[in-house]
Order: C-alpha cells, then structure tokens, then sequence
C-alpha cells in the first residue's frame, strides 16, 4: 500500500534515535553522522534493521545534516551521502524509507543572512537526490523557524510527486526557538500541502502533550509526534534522559485520543521505545483526520483565528497618498514600515499591503515590502494585487499564512489567482465584479460570488478559506448602492458560508464630515455579517465602533476590552501654551531633546521667516551646537541621537508646510549608508542616518548584509556622491575592502566614508576610503566636506 | 532566571548619560523590556583542550595549566532581535537603550552560566578560570562553529552562526573556561588582550567598555 493511503487507514510506527544509536556504538561528539552511511554503512543498516525488528513501518535515512552547508569540507558530496544512505536504510527491509532533512544550520534572514532561494536550493538539492534513490517520502523535521520549514516543504512539493511530512521542535513555553506556535506551524504546513506533521525533539512525550493539543485543534492531516525519552540529564550530557521505554508508551492512548497517529521517537529513543510504542498501538480504534480548512491567518509568530470582527488596516497603499506615492518613488522602506506599525498600534489585526504604482518594479517591491514588514511586525498580512506575477513572489516568501486581495468573476482572474491561493493555502478575497463590471443589483453581486465559490472549490479551496466583497459604492454617486451592498452581503454570508470584506471608507467620497458615515456604515456593516473590514484604525471613530459592536455581540468577556479602553477620563483640552516669550526656541529645544517644542518653535518662526532660513539659521545652527559639545564631551551619544530624533519634528513642519504651499523641498544631496555583506549590525548605521537626514541629506538606506554589487548598482544609478559602509566585525572587514573595490573598478568617482567599531584610520586609509568616520558627527563632516 | 540588570552598566553601554535624568528613564525603560524580552538559554560542555582547533598565544596562556575546557553557548533568543529591529524604526534612542540593556543582559546570563559552572567543578575540588572568547586577543573567531557544534546549540538553544561567524541570534556569547585540579587565573579579559585597546574611545575617557 503506498503510504498516502497507509496513514489515511492505519497508524505508522516510525524508528527512533539515530544520533542515540549512532553515539552508543562509539562515534564521538561533534562527528558527522552523515559520513558513516559511506564509512561504516554496516552499521547504519544494522540500526535501520533493528527499529524495523522493533515494529517501525518507516525508518528515515541517516541525512538529517545531509545538506551542502552542514556536510561541506567533510570529503563527501551531498548526493554521495544521500545516495549511501537510502541505500542503507532499504537493505534495512523497511516497508516505507523516507528522505530525513533537517534545518541548514545557519539561521535565514533577518535573524540570520541566509537568503529564503538559497535554503530552497539546498533542500531542493536533497530532495532531488532522494527521490532519484527512490524514497517513498521526504520527512522534514526539527525545524524551528516556519519559514525554512516552507523552503523546505516548497522544495520538496516542486521537486517530487512523494508524500511529504513535516514536524517542528518546541519549547515547554509552547513556541519554538524563532517563537512560532504551533497553530502557525499547523495552518501553514497543511496549507502547503503536507501529507501529515507533527512535533519531535526537544521534549519528552509528557512536556509535548499540552503543544501537541494545541496542534490538534488546528490540523486537518495525520498528527506525528516525536518525542525525545524524557528530559536531557543536564550533567552527563546527551546520552541520558529520564523516561524508560515504559514510561514513554504510557502516553500514547493520551495522544490516540487528541487524534494523533504517527508515533515514533528522537532523542535518547532506541529499538525498545518503538516496541513498546507497537505494543500499545494493538488493539486501539484507528481515527482518520477530518479534513477541515480554516478561515485563519498567521504570520510567523502570531495565529489570527476569524471567528469576530477582523480589521484589516489600509494605510499601506499609495492611491491617493501623495507622501506615501514618494516613499515608493525614493525607495523609502522605513516610511513604509512605520505606516504599518502605527495600524498594528491603533488595533488592526491584520495589514493590507499594496505597492502598485506606475513607474515601480511591483513584483521585487512587494517582497521587500512584505519582509521588512515581517521583520518587526507580527500581524498576518494581505497581499493586494490582482496580478499573479505580483503576487506569486510574495507568497513564496510570506512567512505563514497570508490573504490574497483580490479574485474576482473574471476568467481571467479566476484562472491565474485561484491557483495561486490553493498552492499556498491562503485566504482570498474575491471581489463581486466581472467582464461586465460590478451588477447594480444585489441578486447581481450574489451570483458573482456563487461562481467564485464554485471555482475555487474546484481547486480545494473551501468557502472558509473566501471572502467575499461585495464592493461598497459611493452614497453621493449612488443614493441606493449602500442598501444594495448591504443586502448582497448578508446573503452570500447566509448562502454561502463564506466570510466577507468590504472597504469601508468609499462609502463617503466627496461628502463632508466622511467619518461621520464610514462609521456609521461600519457598524450596519457588521450587523449584516462584515467579518473584515478594511478601514483606517487610526481613526478612533472607526475602532469605537467596532469595540461597540464586539461588547454587544458578547464577543468581549466581561466587557473587559471596553473597559480597559474607554474609563480613562478623556484627555483635558491641552492647557493655553504658555507665552510666546517663555517657550522653548529651536535651539533650547533641540538641546534639551523637547520635540513638541521644537516643532512650536519652528511653526512660530515660519510666520515671519522663509522655511530655508529657519532650516539654515535655525535648526541646522542648533544641531551644530549639539555635535560641538558632542565633540567637547560636554554630551553624550544618547543626547546627541536625542536631539536629532527632536529636529525631526522640526523638520517635519518645515517639509508640510513647504507642501502646503505647493512647494517642492529643495533637492537634497544623496548619501548611500550600508552595513556590508556578511555582517548584520546596523545599530551604528542607524544612528548616523537619523542624524544625517536632519542636516537635511536623502539617505538611501541599503540596510545590512548587503552584496557590494548592490552597494555599485545603486551608486550608479541614483548618481550618488557619498556612499557610507559600515562593519562591525573582523570577519567582515574583507566585505568592506570589496566593496571598495568593487565602486572603483565600476567608475564610481563619488567619495566613500566607513565607519565601525573595528575600524581604525589607518585601515580605512589602506581599503582605500577618503574618510574614516569614528562617529555619527564625523559622518557629518565628511558629508560637508563632500557637498560643501 | 530573572534577569536583575545595572542600569549604571547600561548607561555606559549607551555611551554615558551625563547625568541626565530623562536619559536615565530612557535606559530604565529598556531594561524593564529587556527583562520580560530576554529568554535566556544557554549550555555547556568539557572537552580536553585538544580537542578543539585553539590557535594564537592568548588561549594557550589563558588555559595554562588546565586540564579540561569549558565550552559554553548563550544567547537571549531571536525575540531580542526581533525587538531591535522594531524599536529602531521608532526611535533610534530607545534601540540604543535597548541595545546596551540587551548587551547587559547576555553578561548576565553568562554570569549565571559561569556561576554554574564553578559550582560544578567546585565540587570535584576542581578551579575554573574565567571567560575567553573568539574575537578575544589573538583567538580567531572562526573556531565559533566548532564551539556551536559541541554544544550542539543549534538545536539545543537556537543559536548558530553566519557564514562570516557572526551568532544568531545577535545577542549571544560563546566562550571557553578552563578547568585545573589546581588554582588558576586564567588570561583575565580586558584592554591587556583587547586588540582595539590602542584606539579605543572608551580608553581615552579613562574608563573601559567592560568586555
């Protein structure tokens, strides 16, 4: 029986402890396992043999670091290994052989510099040779970070037709190292496709149970679970754990009745653990998974259930947004970033994001977009584009579980989304409107959805996983559309069983006092069945009602949320500010880091001065005053960054009110800062552009680990006169020097300032950059010395 | 553990308060953060000195008379990084403070490991030398793969390291003890085997970075 159907029908015993068997026969820590497949396969085989004894079905290949990282220098390619070791485990006689791979060993970025298409290669690399050898599946496994995990399973999906299992490792804390829970880990895997997962490592079977609930709650596909024998004895090390093959197989009826089975051991488990494990499988009733989908969202380290009100912010998205449109022009990712932690603070629960804008390169943008974002933020993302080429890189690389927005009843779109959604597992939104337009009617719009649904079930897309919009219009332009939305809304939730989106703002256009009726329709939206409502959550008025409706809608326990949010007192009316006369000046506030004051002070100023003279007279001369007394001793590091975070609110009121009166700020000197390839501290880089960018220099930020030729590409296209490296270590101080060389063998002829806790003058000097900068005030200099 | 951290080290990570009272909120606020953040992990290991690839003159003398080596993995797991990250898009300030209370606290951390380690071989009657690191003196920092790999700590506390050495998580220490039937000093760390002692910003105030 192949084992697809095996584990639909019956349990599967795995094998236990390879590294365990592996050290009690006498290898030494520290050696690689991999390499005895080629230097000792006698005994592989003989290991492999004795869990098929002790009743293992499937016995996976000694590979778990069998990839072009973990095994380099170790005198055997990848394929050598991988091909000894299926070989090795079939002469086992094993009924069912199964590729191991375990992580890479180097963390992906942004906590590590690991690119997403470089882990996926290398588990390609295995998976190809593994299938090749014949295995009947590919079993991922001790994975701690879900997005190597879908490097993984993506590899092994595209490379083989094989059944795939996937399982994580935890702590007791219920997240794994990278702080991914196990709903995540569930929602996601199976979203790709999995045949079965599950949890091994790091825990005994007793410490998993409460994990190993959690997972159960969410799966849809065979439960494995792995456990190690116990605890690890912190005193003598690896070899000794603290349960007996007894004590472990007393948990397995725990784990039959969560629905768990797939049973098998890791660490510290021998032929003896897996007998018992046989032993107790006899006789008990076996239960096929129910296939499920969910209507959820995760990210890497947050699960967004949809069972209430699920607001999804809209403020990452140039329509409209004049300084949002200049970010994406300018690459400005920070101010990208910024708009979607404001939301996150405001409330929203998940972030819609959409780059598109002529004249951008919106496939690579959303990427960078999309994990910069989920470098620091923890909310599920919506992807917003109604192209596939768009959308497909995204989805790669999304770490979870995302919503596309959109599909809609077009051919067109039906065909080249809906695909995309079911390979991914994501949600999507599917918009009522077609060839034709969008149906004035209701019974319009409802048929629509009926054919997007019909669809997407065609590619085994349930209706949870389906939001439907049926398309807010605008109330001045169309008096009865509101009603009309309204009512094809509340059917296709009734008739479907789908959820539903609406952009909730349209509503309003060209009406004063808009909030007054997007929050109004809001709340009748709900009442009707909205379950995602796309708004803007910095608007109290829009976040009001929606905590209004969830404390009528019992959906708020002990109305502790609205409580908690609403019985401050509301703030007083700010007092009169005091006398012109007693305020702060610009100088007194940028030295005493008093932001609110200095935007006072510099607001004050523009009434009678030109906005260049309070920049050039004003603010400039304060922070000049800043970096002497830096420079004197007389303040220090975190002053100075003080002071040039306070400028900014300057700055910022100089910058609107130049827009209000239709003026273009004048074109700022650019300055390229990054952290080398190789190395990932930015916290020095950081600093020296937050106080570049006050002396009023457009930083092209590169960010950190960044390829030289990068560095050279941007040089050269943007026409950059000063490009400024940072390096933090010795390891990466090579990186530096190439990227020097690299600018000048491109005919870079601008200057190039480094900077660097390692960094000496002398060194600078020999690398060939024109300055060494041993602080943010030096990197200022450098800059006027520069462009004058 | 409970982190309990000095914020007077905290604010000299930062690079001096001068003194100033809203700075000293600054960095009191970090560590606050910084301790309900942190999620210590750490793990060790002995092995004869021999058999690890030690090279240069600092490690030799730091070990000088030792038996056996302690190697130790710590970190304070990737939701530190995570913070950073986040924290310097809002305001570079307060992701220096949390910087230097994130430096501080992996001390800690390597403190309390430190101290178990002593007790341990205290035990056996045994004496322990203090910390050494890669990046120390003359001790290359390439040997930092071979340390992850003998404590395993990929997999045991999610620490590995880049292509180019660097740990990941960012905030982590690996370092090597030496254990000795009889009394030992060890190399003390310090400006004495601190390659950049000649040109250090810390040094020329009179005070030192605490490494």
């Amino acid at each position: 029986m192949a084992l697809k159907s095996h584990i639909l029908s019956d349990f599967l015993v795995l094998d236990g402890g390879m590294g365990t068997m592996l050290m009690q026969a006498g290898m030494p820590a520290g050696a690689l396992p991999e390499c005895m497949n080629l230097e000792r396969p006698e005994l592989i085989t003989d290991i492999h043999r004795q869990y098929v004894e002790a009743g293992s079905d499937l016995v996976v290949t000694c590979t778990f670091g069998a990839n072009e990282k973990k095994t380099a220098g170790c005198g055997y390619t990848v394929e050598q290994i991988i091909t000894a070791a299926v070989a090795n485990a079939r002469a086992s006689g094993a009924k069912y052989v199964a590729l191991d791979i375990g992580p890479i060993g180097e963390l992906l970025a942004p906590t590590g510099t690991l690119d997403f298409d470089e882990a996926y290669e290398i588990f390609a690399r295995q998976v190809r040779c593994g299938a090749a050898c014949g295995v009947d599946a590919i079993y991922i496994e001790t994975m701690t970070d879900l997005r190597e995990c879908k490097a993984a399973v993506l590899a092994a999906r595209e490379m083989c037709d094989l059944p795939v299992c996937a399982t994580m490792t935890f702590e007791a804390s219920g997240r794994t190292f990278l702080g991914v829970p196990p709903e995540a880990a569930a929602l996601t895997l199976q979203g790709l496709g999995v045949s079965a997962l599950g949890i091994n490592c790091s825990l005994g079977p007793k410490e998993m149970f409460p994990i190993a609930g959690r997972l159960a709650a969410v799966a849809s596909v065979p439960l494995i679970i792995k456990p190690n024998a116990g605890l690890p004895d912190a005193a003598s090390g690896a070899l000794s754990y603290d349960i007996t093959p007894e004590q472990f197989a007393q948990y397995v009826p725990d784990y039959l009745a969560l629905g768990f089975t797939i049973f098998g051991g890791c660490c510290g488990t021998t032929p003896d653990y897996i007998r018992r494990i046989r032993a107790a499988l006899r006789g008990a009733s076996f239960r096929a998974p129910q296939p499920r989908q969910h209507a959820a969202l995760c990210s890497g380290t947050r699960y967004v259930p949809v069972d209430g009100v699920c607001v999804i912010g809209e403020r990452i998205n140039p329509t409209g947004k004049k300084r949002f449109k200049q970010a994406l022009q300018q690459h400005d990712i920070p101010y990208i970033v910024e708009q979607g932690m404001e939301q996150a603070d405001a409330g929203a629960h998940v972030l819609d994001v959409n780059v598109g804008l002529p004249g951008i390169d919106e496939p690579s943008m959303m990427v960078e977009v999309v994990e910069e974002l989920q470098s620091c933020l923890e909310l599920p993302l919506q992807l917003d584009s109604n192209r596939a080429d768009v959308l497909e890189p995204a989805l790669r690389r999304y770490n979870g579980v995302p919503m596309i927005n959109s599909v809609n009843g077009e051919e067109e779109s039906l065909r080249t989304i809906l695909p995309l959604a079911a390979k991914y597992g994501a949600m999507v939104v599917g918009l009522t409107l077609d060839e034709n337009g969008i149906p004035p009617t209701a019974e319009g719009r409802v048929a629509i959805a009926r054919k997007i649904v019909a669809r997407a079930a065609q590619y085994g897309i349930a209706p949870e996983r389906i939001a439907i919009d049926c398309l807010t219009l605008t109330v001045s332009a169309e008096p009865a559309g509101a009603m009309h939305t309204l009512s094809a809304l509340r059917t296709v939730k009734q008739e479907l069983g789908v959820k539903t989106c609406l952009g909730v703002s349209n509503i309003s256009f060209g009406l004063p006092q808009r909030v007054k009726v997007n929050a109004h329709f809001l709340a009748i939206a709900l009442e009707n069945g909205l379950d995602f409502p796309i708004l803007n959550p910095n608007v109290p008025e829009m976040m009001q009602a929606v905590d209004v409706h969830n404390l009528l809608h019992q959906r708020d326990p002990g109305s502790a949320h609205y409580i908690a949010r609403y019985s401050a007192p509301a703030e007083a009316p700010a007092a009169p500010k005091a006398a012109a006369s007693d305020a702060p000046d610009v100088q007194t506030a940028i030295l005493k880091g008093l932001g609110e004051d200095c935007a006072a002070a510099t607001r004050a100023l523009l009434e009678t001065l030109d906005p260049l003279d309070v920049v050039s007279r004003h603010l400039i001369p304060a922070l000049d005053t800043v970096g002497e007394l830096f420079e004197q001793d007389k303040l220090f590091l975190p002053q100075l960054i003080r002071s040039a975070e306070c400028a900014k609110a300057g700055f910022e009121v100089v910058r609107e009110h130049l827009n209000a009166a239709g003026g273009e700020a004048p074109k700022a000197d650019k300055v390229i800062l990054a952290t080398v390839k190789g190395d990932i501290h930015d916290i020095g880089k950081n600093i020296v552009k937050v106080v570049m960018e006050n002396y009023g220099y457009q930083i092209l930020d590169l960010g950190r680990d960044v390829a030289p030729e990068t560095i050279a590409d941007c040089a050269l296209t943007q026409d950059v006169a000063l490009v400024g490296l940072s390096a933090l270590m010795t390891t990466t101080l090579g990186a530096m020097a190439d990227t020097i060389s690299l600018l000048r063998a491109r005919g870079y002829t601008g200057k190039i300032m480094v900077g660097g806790a390692v960094l000496t003058a002398d060194y600078a000097a020999s690398i060939g950059a024109d300055f060494y900068c041993r602080d943010a005030k030096a990197s200022v200099d450098a800059a006027r010395a520069v462009f004058g | 553990m409970t982190l309990t951290l000095d914020r007077a080290e905290v604010l000299r990570y930062m690079g001096h308060a001068g003194g100033d009272a809203a700075i000293e909120a600054v960095a009191q606020r970090a560590m606050d953060r910084m301790a309900s953040l942190a999620q210590p992990r750490w793990r060790w290991v002995v092995c004869a000195p021999r058999a690890l690839p030690l090279s240069g003159g600092d490690i030799r003398r730091h070990l000088d008379g030792c038996d056996r080596v302690a190697v130790l993995c710590a970190t304070l797991g990737a939701a530190v990084d995570r913070e950073l990250r986040r924290t310097a898009y809002r305001s570079m300030l307060d992701a220096l403070a949390l910087d230097a209370a994130a430096g501080d606290a992996i001390e800690k951390v390597c403190d309390a490991a430190e101290d178990e380690i002593r007790l341990h071989f205290g035990r056996e009657g045994c004496f322990v030398t203090g910390r050494f690191s890669p990046g120390y003196g003359d001790l290359p920092i390439d040997i930092q793969r071979d340390l992850l790999a003998l404590c395993d700590a990929p997999r045991r506390i999610g620490l590995s390291a880049t292509p180019s050495h660097l740990l990941t998580p960012g905030k982590s220490v690996t370092a090597l003890l030496g254990i000795s039937p009889h009394p030992v000093a060890g190399r003390g760390r310090g400006c004495g085997t601190c390659r950049l002692s000649a040109d250090c910003p810390y040094r020329k105030r009179g005070t030192h970075c605490g490494a």
